[in-house]
Parts: C-alpha cells; sequence; structure tokens
C-alpha cells in the first residue's frame, strides 16, 4: 500500500498555472502523476526523494496530437494509446504508431504518457529513441516562464534530464516530414507486455528523386552514458548516399564507433552489440525496400 | 480527500486518503474483492479493471485519478445465476484453474469485444499479454474468448 508513504500528500490543481505555481513553490519536493506506472512503483520502493504528487491526469489541455504551424506537437499528457492512428502517422511516423503497437500491455498503454515516459529518460524507453530519430524538441514550462530545447540535449544520463525545479514538461514539436519520408521502430525486448526494451532502433530519413539521403535520423535506446541517442556516426555516413546493401553494411560497421561505452559485463555488451547491428540492418533494409517500393 | 465516482453503474462517494490506490479504495473501502492485489508493479495485470472504456491496472491509479469515471469491476460482470457469456466461455473451455487472474482476465476480454466483433487469435493474445497466468495457459483462455466472439459474429 501507498500508505507505507506516510507523508506522501497529492494535489489536485484546477488548471494548469495551478500546478505550475504549486510546482514553483515546492520545487523539487513535488512528483508530477499523470500514467503513473512509473512514478508509483517508484514510490512503493521508497525511492522517492518528494513529499507531493501533483496530480495532472485531467488537464485535458496538454493532451493532444496536432499539426500547427509546420510542425507536429504532442502534449505532454498524450497518451501512448494516442499515438497509435491519428495525424502522426497520417503524416508519415509511422515509427510512432509501432512503438504504440509494441508498447507494454494494453493496460500500460492505455495511461501511460508521453511527457512521462520523457521525464523518466530511461534506457528502456521506446519513446525516446522515435523522438530523437525525428530530432524532437521539447518544451519546458514553469510559473514564470516557457523554453525549448533539443531532446538530444535535454537527456544527460539514465534517468536524468536537464529539467529544471519547478519546470515541467509541456509536450514535444517536430517537422512535417516530406512526402518522401520513411520511419521505422523496432525493438528487442523479454516480454511482449511489459515496455522494457533491451535493444531498440529508430530511423527517420527524408530522400530526394534519386534516393539520396537528404536527412537521417538513427536513434538506440543506449548509446553512449547508457542513454537513449542517436548514432551520430551512422547517420553522417548514411547522408547524401543511397542505400544498397553495400552501403547498409559499411552502415552497420559504422554502429561500433556509436555504442555503449560501459554496459555491465562482457556478455550483455555482446549481445547488445550483434542485437543493434541486426537490427539496424533489418532497418535500413526495410527502409531501402520502401523507397524501392 | 472526497471521491466521487461510478462503480458497476452506481454513484459512490468515498473519504479517502490521497495516497491511495484504486484498487486499495475497491477493495478494502468499497469491498469489490474481484481485482486482485499481485505485484503493485503493472507486471502482473491481476488488478486491471475498466475505466472509462479503457483497461487499466488500478494498483498504477491513484484513486483520486478516478474522479469522476465510470469504472467497471467483475462484479459489474454477469452474476452468480447469470453469468456473462464470457464468464460461461472460460467455464466451458477449463479456462480456470486458482482463478486468481480471472477477474482480469475476463474484463480484458470484455473490453476487447465491446471494442472488436471478430479479433483474431493474435489480437486477442495482445490483449491478454499483460495479465500473468501460471496455471491454466493461455490457449484455453484465448480459446475461450474465440468462442464468444464466433458466436456473436453468427447471431
Amino acid at each position: 500500500m501507498l500508505a507505507m508513504q506516510m507523508k506522501l500528500q497529492v494535489f489536485v490543481p484546477r488548471n494548469e498555472t495551478q500546478l505550475l505555481r504549486f510546482l514553483s513553490a515546492r520545487k523539487e519536493d513535488v512528483a508530477i502523476i499523470a500514467g503513473g506506472t512509473n512514478l508509483l512503483p517508484l514510490v512503493r520502493t521508497r525511492k522517492n526523494s518528494f513529499s507531493w504528487l501533483a496530480d495532472a491526469s485531467h488537464l485535458s489541455n496538454l493532451r493532444y496530437v496536432r499539426r500547427r504551424n509546420g510542425k507536429i506537437e504532442i502534449g505532454a499528457l498524450a497518451r501512448i494509446r494516442d499515438l497509435r492512428n491519428n495525424t502522426l502517422t497520417k503524416a508519415g511516423y509511422a515509427s510512432f504508431a509501432q512503438v504504440a503497437d509494441s508498447f507494454g500491455s494494453t493496460a500500460i498503454a492505455n495511461v501511460a504518457t508521453v511527457g512521462g515516459n520523457i521525464a523518466v529518460a530511461a534506457s528502456t524507453s521506446d519513446l525516446l529513441p522515435a523522438l530523437l530519430s525525428v530530432d524532437a524538441n521539447v518544451l519546458l514550462k514553469s510559473y514564470q516562464k516557457e523554453r525549448e530545447m533539443k531532446l538530444e540535449n535535454f537527456l544527460v544520463g539514465e534517468g536524468q534530464t536537464k529539467r529544471q525545479a519547478g519546470e515541467m514538461i509541456a509536450g514535444v514539436s517536430f517537422d512535417i516530414p516530406g512526402t518522401r519520408s520513411i520511419s521505422s521502430f523496432r525493438k528487442i525486448g523479454r516480454r511482449t507486455s511489459t515496455f522494457l526494451a533491451v535493444v531498440s532502433v529508430a530511423i527517420f530519413l527524408s530522400y530526394d528523386r534519386n534516393k539520396t539521403i537528404t536527412q537521417i535520423g538513427v536513434a538506440f535506446n543506449e548509446i553512449k552514458h547508457s542513454t537513449p541517442g542517436r548514432a551520430r556516426n551512422v547517420e553522417s555516413y548514411l547522408a547524401g548516399r543511397a542505400l544498397n546493401d553495400r552501403v547498409i553494411g559499411e552502415a552497420v560497421d559504422r554502429l561500433k564507433l556509436d555504442l555503449p561505452i560501459a554496459l555491465g559485463t562482457e556478455a550483455r555488451e555482446d549481445y547488445w552489440n550483434r542485437a543493434s547491428r541486426n537490427l539496424l540492418r533489418e532497418q535500413l533494409q526495410l527502409c531501402k525496400s520502401k523507397m524501392s517500393g | 480527500m472526497r471521491l466521487v465516482f461510478t462503480v458497476n453503474k452506481r454513484k459512490r462517494v468515498c473519504r479517502i486518503k490521497g495516497q491511495e490506490t484504486l484498487l486499495e479504495v475497491l477493495r478494502d473501502i468499497l469491498g469489490l474483492k474481484g481485482a486482485k492485489k499481485g505485484c503493485e508493479t503493472g507486471d502482473c495485470g491481476a488488478c486491471a479493471v475498466i475505466v472509462n472504456g479503457l483497461l487499466v491496472n488500478s494498483c498504477l491509479m491513484l484513486a483520486i485519478q478516478a474522479r469522476g469515471s465510470k469504472v467497471t469491476t467483475i462484479e459489474g460482470v454477469g452474476s452468480a445465476k447469470h453469468l456473462h457469456p464470457i464468464q460461461s466461455a472460460f467455464v466451458r473451455e477449463g479456462a480456470i484453474q486458482c482463478g486468481y487472474c480471472t477477474p482480469a482476465m475476463v474484463l480484458a476480454a470484455k473490453n476487447l469485444l465491446d471494442n472488436q466483433d471478430n479479433p483474431t487469435d493474435d489480437e486477442i493474445r495482445k490483449q491478454m499479454s499483460g495479465i500473468l497466468c501460471r496455471c491454466t495457459g493461455y490457449n484455453s483462455i484465448t480459446r475461450a474468448v474465440k468462442s464468444v466472439s464466433k458466436k456473436r459474429v453468427k447471431n
């Protein structure tokens, strides 16, 4: 029972302004709860350092997936299930539908939020590689100001972000893709109904009439420093090239330059290296066949 | 805190502590013991209930988050005298042994069939995948759900 945390109190804001004011007053002593799929297990094991929960789950103005000003915007309270069939997949970002389809159990995907997934900043997150591959920005709000930064810069380590005390994640945004764009996502996990990816990769690419890659994002759930991140060496090799078997082989070889520094054990590193190479090869081949089709 | 919500089509008003989960309120305050306490981390799914038409793990939801919601627990599905067709199918197909996961399984099946007339085996297994069964096995459960959907399509 959560009552084991006898000092834990819950604040129910009526609107976003009330929530921001509360965050501003309580700073690091408060955590926002919406989906709760990560936060409540944390509280149960007493791994929390806060004594307040602010319930944002009813703030419907933060739940959206929309096109605006040439961007796709996703609100922090959008549920993972909201990513399945909507403007995102119609816009060509199939990877988000694939994330939603493989994201844990129905009961988890029904409540887990985009904002929560970003805040947790876990290497097991499915959503983060997909967002990184499209070079997403994260929007942060506090009572006094708003600021936006690249998600890639926002994530600094396992469970660590650049969110400041009193700030909340309000949403993410990224460009609407051109007509010649492809995205894909695939993960390997131990059990399909849990949301813990061992290895996952997301790819987003745009290409021109000659099928030369003009824009590329390749992101894994674990790059250097055990954080979700982009495989920059793979990306820089693929940019300006057309996909063929030789190019794909070379791109996969370059992945070793982007690999995690330390995963703990040699066996785990060996598994991760082989699995990530195979996933990358498979997804690049898939992109190649989609470009041909 | 004061919680007002609808449980099994009946309006309920409860006095709760802010940190109490929906599972705790259902079981300990309302006496609805169908939803089971298992892992409390969202892995076993034994606590699953339907909130506003969506399957959720009630152990991962604060009760206060259910304010104004419509909650369906297993007590709101069929009765001892008149089983719901899904419950009958579970009996007929031998999809129950210890019964610990059964309330969640039945609710997950109901939630699926309420939204989809004729799900495939894969869709049924995907829907049930968040609920662990450690004695019956998933084949008979899938068969039971399938048999209800087949009957529905026939009718």
